[in-house]
C-alpha cells in the first residue's frame, strides 16, 4: 500500500503532550500531598499519589511513544472486536461482585491492586468504530436507515451502559460520538433529530438518580447547599477566586488542606488555579487549546479518509473531556466527574489519554497517505483484503 | 463546485473547520468564566477563603503565683497535658474510645460519648493529664485507631501547702480561671493577658504549616506575694482543729495580725477544704468566713464601748446590781451575777453587761457612732479579700435606748472579724486606726494600703484600755489566755446567736480577742468558735486556742518578753493562786 511521504510526528503536539505529561505529575505532588500526608489510607505518606502517578507517567510515555509508531490503519481492523468487547466490559461493571465500586460509583474492573476504567476503554472503541464505519461506506451516512442508524445504535448503547455510573464520560462519549457522525458528512435533519434525543436521555439520566438532580440545584445555588451538594463546587470557586490573577503561589494553596474534595483528580484544576492563578488556568486553557488546534488541523491535512476521522474523533474525546472539566470545575455548568487529561491523578485515565495522543501523532505523521478512493484499483484490492470480517458480518 | 461540495472528504474538511470553530467557541466562554472568577470576583473570594482558614490561636499566658510572705508557694504550676480529638478524623469512634481507656483509663462510653457529641473539628477528652499518663498516650499516639486524637501542652494549677490557707488562696476551674478567695477576686492579675497566635488551619483544624504570625505576645500574669505566715498559718489551723475536735462547732476563726502593719500574719477557716482535690465542697466551707460573715460580738466589742467612754471622758462608774431596766426591757449581768461597784478596769475584766450598757446610754446614739466610725467598725476594713460583709446598722437617730445599750455589750450590731480584730489592733498600736491588709506585692509592686491611717483614739487612753484588757487576762474572764512571760491583753466575748430577730437557746460565739507583749503590743489575734457544743464562753473555748497561737508565734517570731519571771500561764490555773498568793491581788471570775 502507498504510504505516501512520512513526515516527522507534529512538533507543537508532542511538546503540548510531554509538557502536560510532565506538569501533571508535578502538580498531583503538589496537590495530593496535604491529604496524603494526613490520612491513614494512604499511611501519611505525603508523596504515596506522587509516587503513583510517576510510575504512571512513565508507563503512559511509553505507551504514547509505542502508539506514536503503531500504523494507525491497522487499528481499523478492531473496529467490532473493540465496540464488542467494550460492551461486554462494561456488562461485567455492572454485574454484582465483579465491579468495584469507589465512593459510590461501581465504575471498575480488576484484580488486586491494578484496576482498569472500561469506560475508557469504551471512549476509543467507539472513537474507532465510527471511524472505521464510516470509512466502510463514506457515502451511506446521509441515509437515514442504512448509513445514519448503525453508529447511533453503537454509540447510544455504549452512552447508555457508561451513563448508569458515570455520566460524565457518558457525556464525553456522546459528545465525541456526535462530532464524529457530523463530520462524516451525516444530513443535517439526521443530526438535529438525533441531538433532540440525546437531550432527552440525558434529562432522563439525571431524573433516574436523586443525586443528579441535586447537583443541578446546587449549580444553581452552590452557597444555598453549601452543607450538601454544593461544598465541592464553592470550595472549587474558592480556590480559583482566591488565586487571583498571580495566584498564591506554588505550594501555598490552601483549598488543598483538606477543604476542596477531590483537589488532585476531578479538582486538580482549581488547585492550579489557587496556587498559579489566572496565569497559571489560561496557561492550562491554552495548552488544552493548542491540542485541539493541532489535532483537528491534524485531521484536515490527512487525506486518508480513516486517519482523518480518527485524528477528529480522538482530538474531540480528548478537547472534550478537558473542556468538561474546566467547565465544571469553574461552575459553568453543573457538577459531574470527568478528569482532566495528563493532569488528574488516575491510572486509566493516564494511559488511555497517552495512547490516543499517541494514535494522534501516528497519523500526523502520515498526512499524503493515500485514500482508497483516489488509489482506485490498488486500493479495492486493499479494501477486499482488509474488509472482509466486515463485509461477512454484514451478510 | 456542486460536485466539489458533495465530495465527502471535502465536506469532512469544512465540518473539521466547523467542529474547531465550536471548541475555541468554548474555550473562550471559558476564558471568560475564569477571567470573571480570578480576576473580577476575586478579592471576594480571598476574603470568604480567608475568614474560613484563618483562626486565631491563644497563646496562653503564665498564671501568677500565690506566694506567702517568706516566698513559699501557696499556689503553683505544674505542667500538664490535655487530651483531645478531631472527631472528623476519628475512623472508628468506638475503637478509639476504647483503646483510650486502655490507655489512660476513665470510661471508653464517656469517651465515645464525647467523640461523638459534636459534629465540629474538636472535643476535649480529658483534661490536666500528668506526665506520666501524657508519655504512655505519646508512646501510642502514632497507631492508627488513635488518629485525630491530640495531647496539647498545658499547665494545671496546683496548691503545694495543700488545706494550708485554702479559702485565702481559693482555687480555679479546670479553664484556669479563678473561683474562689485570690485566685478569683485578683484573678485579672493573676490570669496576665493570653497572646495571639494568627494562623491559617486545614479543614480538620490543624495549622498549616509556615503560616503562624504572632500578633500578641502573651503577657504573664504577676505573682502575689501575700502576708500570710505559713507557719503561724499553720499553728493557727492546728489549733482550731484542736478546738473543732474539742468542742464540734459549726465553724470556726483564727486572725493573727501584725499590730503596727496590721498585716494579717494568718487567717484560719475551719472547716477547711483541699484545693487541689477537686470535689464538691459546700460553698460555706469555701468562704474566708472572717471577710464574709459578719456576726454578733457579744462582750468582746466592750472594749469598743470603753474606747468611746474614755475619749469622751464621761464618768466611768457604775454600780452592778445584777439587772436594769431599759424601757420595756430588762438587762442582766451573766448568770445573775452582781458585780457591784465598778470601774472601767473591772467593767472590762469582768465583763459586767449592765456597766457597758450604762456606758453606752450615756455616751447616747450619736456619740457611739461617732466612735464607731472612728474604729472602722461600721465601714468595710478594705482588706484585699473577695466579698468582705459588714452586719447593717440603722442611722444613730433611729435607736432607741434598748438598742443603744445593747451595742454598749456588742448586741444589735453585727461586724466581721477582720473589723474586731483591728479594733484590738488599734487600741494596741496607741489608738492608730489602720487598713488591714492581705497583699504585700503584686508582680514587682509593693501594694500599698488604700486608706490612710487615722487616730482614732488618744494614745494614753489606749494605754489605759490596755490596762484594763490586761487586767482581764490576769483577774478576770480571759486568765486562760494567758502565756508565761508575757504580759498579755485581751477581752472574751460569748455572743448568743440571733435568727430571725430572735436569739437561739444554746447557740453561741465564743470569741477571744487579745494583743501581746501588753508592754509593747507586737500581735493581735482573735479567735472566734461558732456554736461550740459542751462550753459556750470565749474564755473557756477561744482563750485557750489564743493562749496556744500566742505561745507558739511568739517562740518562731522571737519576740522578746516583756515580763520574765511571770509565771502566770493559763494552762495552769493554779499559776494564778501562787502568783497571788505571792503578790497579793484581787481574784475574779473566769467565766464570761
Ligand atoms: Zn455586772
Amino acid at each position: 500500500m502507498e504510504t505516501g511521504k512520512r513526515v516527522d510526528a507534529d512538533g507543537p503536539l508532542v511538546w503540548t503532550a510531554v509538557a502536560l505529561l510532565l506538569l501533571g505529575v508535578a502538580i498531583v505532588l503538589d496537590a495530593s500531598s496535604p491529604r496524603a500526608g494526613q490520612s491513614a489510607v494512604t499511611n501519611h505518606n505525603p508523596l504515596y499519589f506522587f509516587w503513583r502517578q510517576l510510575l504512571w507517567a512513565g508507563l503512559a510515555l511509553a505507551t504514547l511513544r509505542a502508539a506514536m509508531v503503531y500504523p494507525f490503519w491497522r487499528v481499523r481492523r478492531y473496529w467490532l472486536a473493540g465496540i464488542l468487547a467494550s460492551v461486554i466490559l462494561l456488562a461485567l461493571v455492572l454485574v454484582p461482585g465483579i465491579g468495584i465500586e469507589v465512593n459510590g460509583a461501581k465504575r471498575w474492573l480488576g484484580v488486586g491492586p491494578l484496576r482498569f476504567q472500561p469506560s475508557e476503554f469504551a471512549k476509543l472503541a467507539v472513537v474507532v468504530f465510527i471511524a472505521a464505519y464510516s470509512d466502510l461506506w463514506r457515502h451511506r451516512i446521509r441515509d437515514g436507515q442504512r448509513g445514519f442508524l448503525p453508529p447511533v445504535i453503537a454509540m447510544v448503547v455504549i452512552g447508555a451502559l457508561v451513563a448508569k455510573e458515570d455520566l460524565g464520560t457518558a457525556v464525553c462519549l456522546l459528545t465525541t460520538g456526535l462530532v464524529m457522525i457530523y463530520m462524516a458528512g451525516a444530513r443535517g435533519r439526521h443530526l438535529a433529530m438525533l441531538l433532540g434525543l440525546t437531550g432527552l436521555a440525558l434529562v432522563g439520566f439525571v431524573l433516574m438518580e436523586p443525586y443528579r438532580l441535586d447537583r443541578i440545584k446546587a449549580w444553581l445555588d452552590p452557597w444555598g447547599h453549601y452543607n450538601g451538594p454544593g461544598y465541592q463546587p464553592v470550595h472549587g470557586l474558592l480556590a480559583l477566586g482566591s488565586g487571583g490573577i498571580f495566584g498564591l503561589g506554588i505550594f501555598l494553596g490552601r483549598q488543598k488542606h483538606l477543604y476542596l474534595p477531590a483537589e488532585h483528580t476531578d479538582y486538580i484544576f482549581c488547585t492550579v488555579g489557587e496556587e498559579l492563578g489566572l496565569i497559571g488556568t489560561l496557561g492550562l486553557l491554552v495548552a488544552f487549546a493548542v491540542l485541539i488546534i493541532r489535532g483537528l488541523t491534524i485531521a484536515q491535512r490527512t487525506r486518508h479518509w480513516f486517519g482523518a476521522l480518527l485524528a477528529g474523533g480522538l482530538t474531540t474525546m480528548l478537547g472534550t473531556q478537558a473542556l468538561l472539566n474546566i467547565a465544571v470545575v469553574t461552575g459553568t455548568i453543573p457538577a459531574t466527574g470527568v478528569p482532566l487529561p495528563f493532569i488528574s491523578y488516575g491510572g486509566s485515565s493516564l494511559i488511555f489519554t497517552a495512547l490516543a495522543m499517541g494514535m494522534l501523532l501516528n497519523i500526523s505523521q502520515y498526512p499524503n497517505l493515500r485514500d482508497r478512493e483516489e488509489g482506485a484499483r490498488r486500493e479495492v484490492r486493499h479494501r477486499r483484503r482488509g474488509y472482509r470480517r466486515a463485509r461477512l458480518s454484514r451478510a | 463546485m456542486v460536485m466539489l461540495r458533495r465530495t465527502p472528504i471535502l465536506t469532512l474538511k469544512r465540518r473539521t473547520e466547523a467542529v474547531l470553530f465550536g471548541f475555541m467557541l468554548v474555550v473562550a466562554v471559558l476564558v471568560a468564566r475564569l477571567v470573571w472568577i480570578q480576576g473580577i470576583e476575586s478579592p471576594r473570594y480571598r476574603a470568604l477563603a480567608r475568614q474560613m482558614h484563618q483562626r486565631e490561636i491563644l497563646l496562653p499566658a503564665r498564671r501568677g503565683l500565690i506566694l506567702a510572705r517568706d516566698g513559699q508557694p501557696l499556689a503553683a504550676n505544674v505542667p500538664a497535658f490535655d487530651l483531645t480529638a478531631n472527631p472528623r478524623v476519628v475512623a472508628d469512634k468506638r475503637a478509639t474510645a476504647e483503646a483510650l481507656q486502655q490507655i489512660v483509663g476513665g470510661s471508653a462510653e464517656e469517651y465515645y460519648q464525647r467523640l461523638s457529641r459534636t459534629t465540629g473539628y474538636f472535643c476535649w477528652l480529658r483534661r490536666a493529664l500528668d506526665d506520666a499518663l501524657a508519655a504512655q498516650v505519646r508512646r501510642r499516639l502514632a497507631e492508627p485507631v488513635m488518629a485525630g486524637v491530640e495531647l496539647r501542652r498545658s499547665t494545671r494549677r496546683r496548691y503545694p501547702c495543700g488545706s494550708l490557707a485554702a479559702q485565702v488562696t481559693g482555687d480555679v476551674d479546670i479553664d484556669n480561671v479563678g473561683r474562689d478567695g485570690l485566685e478569683f477576686i485578683h484573678n485579672r492579675v493573676l490570669a496576665g493577658v493570653d497572646g495571639l497566635l494568627r494562623a491559617e488551619v486545614d479543614a480538620a483544624g490543624r495549622v498549616i504549616p509556615d503560616t503562624e504570625r504572632q500578633e500578641r505576645e502573651p503577657v504573664d500574669g504577676q505573682d502575689l506575694q501575700i502576708t500570710l505566715d505559713p507557719t503561724v498559718q499553720q499553728f493557727a489551723e492546728a489549733e482550731l482543729l484542736r478546738v473543732a475536735e474539742q468542742y464540734q462547732p459549726e465553724a470556726a476563726i483564727a486572725v493573727v495580725m501584725d499590730v503596727h502593719t496590721r498585716e494579717v500574719l494568718a487567717l484560719a477557716n475551719w472547716p477547711t477544704f483541699d484545693p487541689d482535690v477537686r470535689e464538691k465542697v459546700p460553698i460555706e466551707n469555701r468562704r474566708v468566713r472572717a471577710v464574709t460573715d459578719p456576726y454578733e460580738p457579744g462582750s468582746a466589742f466592750k472594749v469598743f464601748t470603753a474606747a468611746a467612754a474614755l475619749e469622751e471622758g464621761i464618768d466611768t462608774h457604775v454600780y452592778c446590781s445584777g439587772s436594769k431596766p431599759v424601757g420595756h426591757h430588762v438587762i442582766h449581768c451573766a448568770h445573775g451575777k452582781a458585780h457591784g461597784a465598778c470601774d472601767l478596769r473591772r467593767i472590762v475584766s469582768l465583763s459586767c453587761n449592765i456597766a457597758a450598757g450604762t456606758l453606752a446610754e450615756r455616751l447616747g446614739a450619736v456619740r457611739l457612732w461617732k466612735h464607731l466610725k472612728a474604729f472602722g467598725l461600721v465601714d468595710k476594713t478594705g482588706i484585699e479579700l473577695g466579698g468582705e460583709a459588714i452586719g447593717w446598722l440603722a442611722k444613730p437617730e433611729n435607736w432607741r435606748t434598748i438598742n443603744t445599750v445593747n451595742i454598749g455589750f456588742g448586741q444589735g450590731i453585727a461586724v466581721n472579724a477582720i473589723q474586731l480584730c483591728n479594733l484590738f489592733a488599734t487600741v494596741a498600736d496607741d489608738g492608730m486606726w489602720r487598713q488591714p491588709r492581705v497583699l504585700l506585692r503584686a508582680g514587682n509592686q509593693e501594694v500599698a494600703a488604700q486608706a490612710p491611717p487615722h487616730q482614732a483614739m488618744s494614745p494614753a487612753n489606749a494605754a489605759l484600755l490596755r490596762d484594763c484588757m490586761e487586767a482581764t487576762c490576769t483577774e478576770g474572764t480571759g486568765k486562760s489566755a494567758k502565756i508565761a512571760h508575757y504580759r498579755v491583753g485581751g477581752k472574751t466575748g460569748t455572743a448568743q446567736i440571733a435568727a430571725h430577730g430572735i436569739y437561739v437557746p444554746g447557740a453561741y460565739v465564743a470569741s477571744f480577742g487579745g494583743f501581746f507583749p501588753a508592754h509593747r503590743p507586737h500581735l493581735v489575734i482573735l479567735v472566734s468558735v461558732r456554736r461550740p457544743k459542751g462550753a459556750q464562753y470565749g474564755g473557756v473555748v477561744a482563750a485557750p486556742a489564743f493562749r496556744e497561737i500566742a505561745r507558739q508565734c511568739a517562740a518562731y517570731l522571737q519576740i522578746p518578753p516583756d515580763a520574765p519571771g511571770d509565771e502566770r500561764d493559763g494552762r495552769d490555773p493554779g499559776s494564778f493562786y501562787r502568783w497571788q498568793a505571792h503578790r497579793g491581788g484581787s481574784g475574779g471570775d473566769s467565766a464570761d
